[in-house]
């Protein structure tokens, strides 16, 4: 079995939200196979459905003047801040086909980073027995959020690996008050080369989920063939 | 997996318990352990009008937000409220605790859902 990869590199919220609706309809309708997208977003806050305005700390005037826009969508979970040197993936999964529930499906996520960040960083980071994402002790280091929609996986993670960690201070992320955040960055004290952790994401993915290789897709491709 | 007679049930694992013209839904003990601790639950309005497969509401559970399908067609006539504080009574007595509550509009949708023999066989089938 093998997945799709786009590599969309920076690239506002709203486009790419655009392109993962493209790609659930077409996941949906069989018309294409698993996909996973990896990006990296411009300085931007999201609202799950749930959140609680009261969780962003910033006011809006303020938000505006450091170019962050901030989006109501339909994924679960509460705020969460995206930003250069962080990874985003949304997987365009089906998750009928492979015969696994989301829990399973989100603790699979969990897994990927958690051996990332084993194998490739040495660093020890676990779950959470109440909240959802990747761990470096009480710090969070991955962010989960999804909707299914049909069955289908849409929106996903964000893996915080060179993240301007103040940024944070503009919200309450995930609605939790008494923790806080973390990225690679932060706990090497050194910067990591991006790329090579987009690509490490894409080969734990692969691994963690049985994928016995990918496919890179482009999107200039996709619509030339419509 | 626990699964109760006298049930009708769907492929996306809800159950229907049909009372004269009034249908309750609720999810199954399958669907609530395939996604975990639901700590949230959207319903629709009473009076809103559904048709077999439109999106009825929205179960979240670890950090994702799954939709759900109307197994049969109908106006809404109640809702479950307890579920708004006590999400997680899905998880503890999944057919005890419907959803929401139906006046069917057309009885014959009953004849595409599965008894509790077949859904037995559904479940086994998806589970490898």
């Amino acid at each position: 079995m093998k997945i799709n990869i786009l590599f969309l590199g920076r690239c506002e919220y709203e486009k790419a939200l655009e392109i993962q609706y493209d790609f659930l309809k077409k996941r949906q309708n069989q018309e294409i196979g698993d996909t996973l997208i990896l990006v990296e977003h411009p300085s931007v806050i999201t609202l799950g459905r749930r959140a609680e305005k009261a969780h962003i700390l910033g006011s809006e005037e303020f938000l505006k003047d450091k170019g962050t826009k901030l989006f109501q969508i339909n994924r679960g979970g509460d705020v969460t801040y995206h930003g250069d040197g962080q990874i985003v993936g949304y997987p365009i999964f089906d998750l009928k086909n492979s015969r696994i529930g989301i829990r399973n499906f989100v603790s699979n996520l969990e897994e990927v980073f958690i051996n990332i960040l084993k194998e490739e960083y040495n660093i020890i980071a676990g779950r959470d027995a109440e909240h959802t994402g990747v761990w470096v002790d009480d710090k969070k280091i991955v962010a989960i959020g999804l909707a299914v929609k049909r069955g289908v996986t849409m929106h996903g993670f964000a893996f915080n690996v060179n993240t301007n960690l103040d940024h944070f201070k503009w919200i309450i992320p995930c609605g939790i008050s008494d923790r806080g955040v973390t990225s690679v960055q932060n706990i090497v004290g050194r910067a990591i080369d991006f790329k090579h952790a987009n690509k490490l994401v894409l080969d734990y993915f692969c691994e963690t989920f049985n994928y016995e290789n990918y496919e890179e897709i482009h999107l200039n491709k996709l619509v030339s063939e419509k | 997996m626990k699964i109760i007679q006298g049930l009708y049930y769907s492929k996306d694992h809800e159950w229907v318990k049909v009372e004269g013209d009034k249908a309750y839904i609720g999810i199954t003990e399958y669907a609530q352990h395939a996604l975990g601790e639901i700590v949230y639950v959207e319903v629709p309005e009473v009076d809103d009008e559904l048709n077999v497969a439109d999106v009825f509401g929205v179960v979240e559970s670890v950090k994702a937000a799954s939709d759900s399908y109307m197994p049969v067609s109908g106006k809404v006539i109640e809702i479950n409220e307890e579920l708004e504080d006590a999400p997680q009574l899905l998880n503890e007595k999944p057919y005890e605790s419907w959803i929401l509550a139906v006046a069917l509009s057309d009885r014959s949708e009953l004849d595409h859902l599965m008894d509790d023999k077949g859904y037995e066989a559904f479940c086994k089938s998806e589970s490898h």
